[in-house]
């Protein structure tokens, strides 16, 4: 196991408690290293968003420590889908990586070949505002895979879309923690939908423990 | 995250095209309210200059003094024009009593013809310059140059001042020039060979934003109660208002602001439509300062593209139209005024929706 002072993302002990005073999880332990992806399942309002928020640094955590790479740069797949509307499906995939700098061009071309991937091929040239949600969804998690950046959190990417399509997006998504050498954290319901092999975390309020996958 | 800003032009003319109708739908009403900002001031400035032209050329500014009857009170020539020292009065003259004489030949129609002397050139340019009446039989003649007319070297100007009734005293409306006469009315007008010793009235041109210091003036060398009376050629003069009045109650004066308003309104309402995208672009990674160049980019370039369009076709309509520089200059001061202030209005919006979006960052993410 690669030590702990390299992860990408790290949490040790990490409690968060709610304004009412009641501790939504604590003792959370995690690291993570560039190629990593785990998928964190858990019910509804058990704080798999929070979670998500804590490691994307938009929440403090009420105790424990949080560690990033100074060098990590951040993805998001929002559960509040967003999108340019009036921008072609092609520009929003490439917009991460176009406002980090690579050329314009070059973005483009691996958001097609990621779009395609995620079944999108024929409406690259539709505009965000005429997508249907399961495209916009599919739409905004291009966005993350062509990017270059270093982590991406995705909250219920799939939650729009039919079984063989989530799983089209989820292989993709744990795919490109490999083949870019990134972290990607999936808080997701849908754990039928990940690949086999894939490193599924249930978080209750005693913290994370791994599952097995449903179909290993 | 590591946003760059070389990518944010491209973002901004790829979201402007993106919304093409948007897009010229502001440009067209930034034309259009450019527009009517520069006509609506030059036009109040040409609109208050035709008024002051008409009002001094009907005697608004023309001061007179004369002697009341049945008091020993007299007027002298030097009385008349020393007064052009006084801050304000533009010109003045001196006028005789008019006398009945025969025009042309002693069986010729009988014309009134005074003498009159001064500042005469300054008079008239200063009640109509641009006028240019033609001699007829029914005009008062008055030469105070030619020692013999007729029979002295012909004289290049003389003095013609047009009355509509013959009979009428030249003191109520003075619409004049100096104009030459032809070979057949030589010889047959009054000639003055000297200044008189006594002047009946005097005529000042006055600067018609000093009236009141200058009649106060007038009035106290020479109060009523010595015997002297004052008046406006036209009679009721204070009825109306000034022209510095007129032209500083000018509702155009405002168009300026009234412009920046509304184009700051439309950009804040297109800022308010735009919101989801400014909210993902937040979510990308852009900080404050990139939303701002890359918005306030849109707002300038969307701003300068109406001032411009504006332009064009002002250029065009003051080309091909007869307007005064002076009343284009003030059309350009009101448009640079509602540029700099649209500028700068659309900026602060700007920057107020750029920090607000990157620190809502967090609600847009917060799962709901």
């Amino acid at each position: 196991m690669p030590p702990a002072d390299s992860a990408t993302l790290g949490l040790s002990h990490v409690a968060f408690d709610l304004p009412d005073g009641r501790t939504l999880f604590h003792g959370v332990d995690l690291q993570l290293h560039p190629g990593d992806a785990v998928a964190i399942a858990a019910p509804s309002g058990s704080g798999k968003s929070t979670l998500l928020a804590i490691l994307g640094g938009l929440l403090p955590p009420s105790s424990g420590t949080v560690r990033v790479d100074p060098n990590a740069t951040y993805a998001w797949i929002p559960q509040t889908l967003n999108a340019l509307p009036a921008r072609s499906t092609l520009d929003n995939a490439s917009l991460l990586a176009v406002l980090d700098g690579r050329p314009r061009a070059q973005a483009r071309s691996k958001a097609r070949s990621v779009l395609s991937d995620l079944g999108l091929q024929q409406q690259t040239r539709s505009r965000g505002r005429t997508l249907s949600g399961g495209e916009l969804q599919r739409t905004v998690a291009a966005r993350a895979i062509t990017s270059d950046r270093t982590v991406i959190l995705a909250d219920e990417p799939t939650n729009q879309l039919d079984h063989a399509t989530a799983a089209k997006v989820m292989a993709r998504l744990i795919n490109s923690a490999t083949a870019d050498g990134r972290v990607v954290v999936i808080v997701t319901h849908d754990i039928d939908a990940l690949p086999a092999g894939s490193t599924i975390l249930h978080l209750d309020v005693t913290g994370l423990r791994p599952i097995a996958p449903v179909h290993p | 995250m590591t946003p760059s800003s070389g990518a944010i032009p491209g973002e901004s003319l790829l979201n402007l095209r993106s919304r093409p109708l948007l897009t010229l739908t502001i440009l067209f009403i930034s034309a259009i309210s450019f527009v009517t900002v520069f006509t609506g001031e030059t036009n109040a400035a040409t609109d208050v200059r035709t008024y002051r032209h008409d009002l001094i050329a009907q005697g608004f500014s023309t001061y007179l003094l004369s002697t009341a009857p049945a008091t020993s009170a007299t007027l002298t020539p030097r009385d008349c024009t020393s007064q052009s020292a006084l801050s304000g009065v533009q010109a003045a003259i001196w006028l005789t009593k008019s006398v009945d004489q025969h025009l042309h030949t002693p069986a010729g129609p009988i014309v009134e013809v005074g003498a009159v002397g001064g500042d005469i050139r300054g008079f008239l340019l200063s009640t109509s310059p641009t006028s240019t009446t033609s001699w007829s039989g029914e005009q008062t003649l008055l030469d105070t140059a030619s020692p013999l007319a007729g029979t002295g070297p012909p004289h290049a100007t003389r003095l013609v001042i047009a009355s509509t009734n013959p009979h009428a005293r030249p003191n109520a409306v003075w619409t004049a020039t100096l104009t030459a006469l032809g070979p057949a009315e030589e010889g047959n007008i009054r000639v003055m060979v000297a200044p008189p010793a006594h002047a009946e009235s005097c005529a000042f041109i006055v600067d018609d934003t000093r009236r009141t210091e200058i009649t106060r003036a007038i009035l106290g060398a020479y109060p009523s109660s010595s015997g002297y009376t004052t008046q406006w050629a036209l009679a009721n003069a204070d009825d109306f208002p000034t022209p510095q009045s007129r032209y500083e109650s000018r509702p155009s004066q405002y168009y300026w602001l009234a412009a920046a308003v509304v184009l700051v309104a439309l950009w804040s309402f297109v800022l308010r439509i735009r919101r989801p995208d400014t909210t993902l672009y937040a979510l990308s990674g852009l900080k404050a300062r990139h939303l701002l160049l890359m918005l306030g980019g849109e707002a300038i370039a969307l701003t300068l593209a109406g001032v411009t369009l504006a332009a064009l076709v002002l250029l065009l309509v003051v080309r091909h139209g007869d307007v005064s520089s002076l009343d284009v200059s003030v059309g350009v001061t009101a448009l640079a005024r509602s540029l700099m202030a649209t500028l700068g209005g659309v900026l602060v919006v700007t920057a107020a929706t750029s920090l607000l979006a990157a620190w809502n960052t967090f609600d847009a993410l917060r799962d709901r």
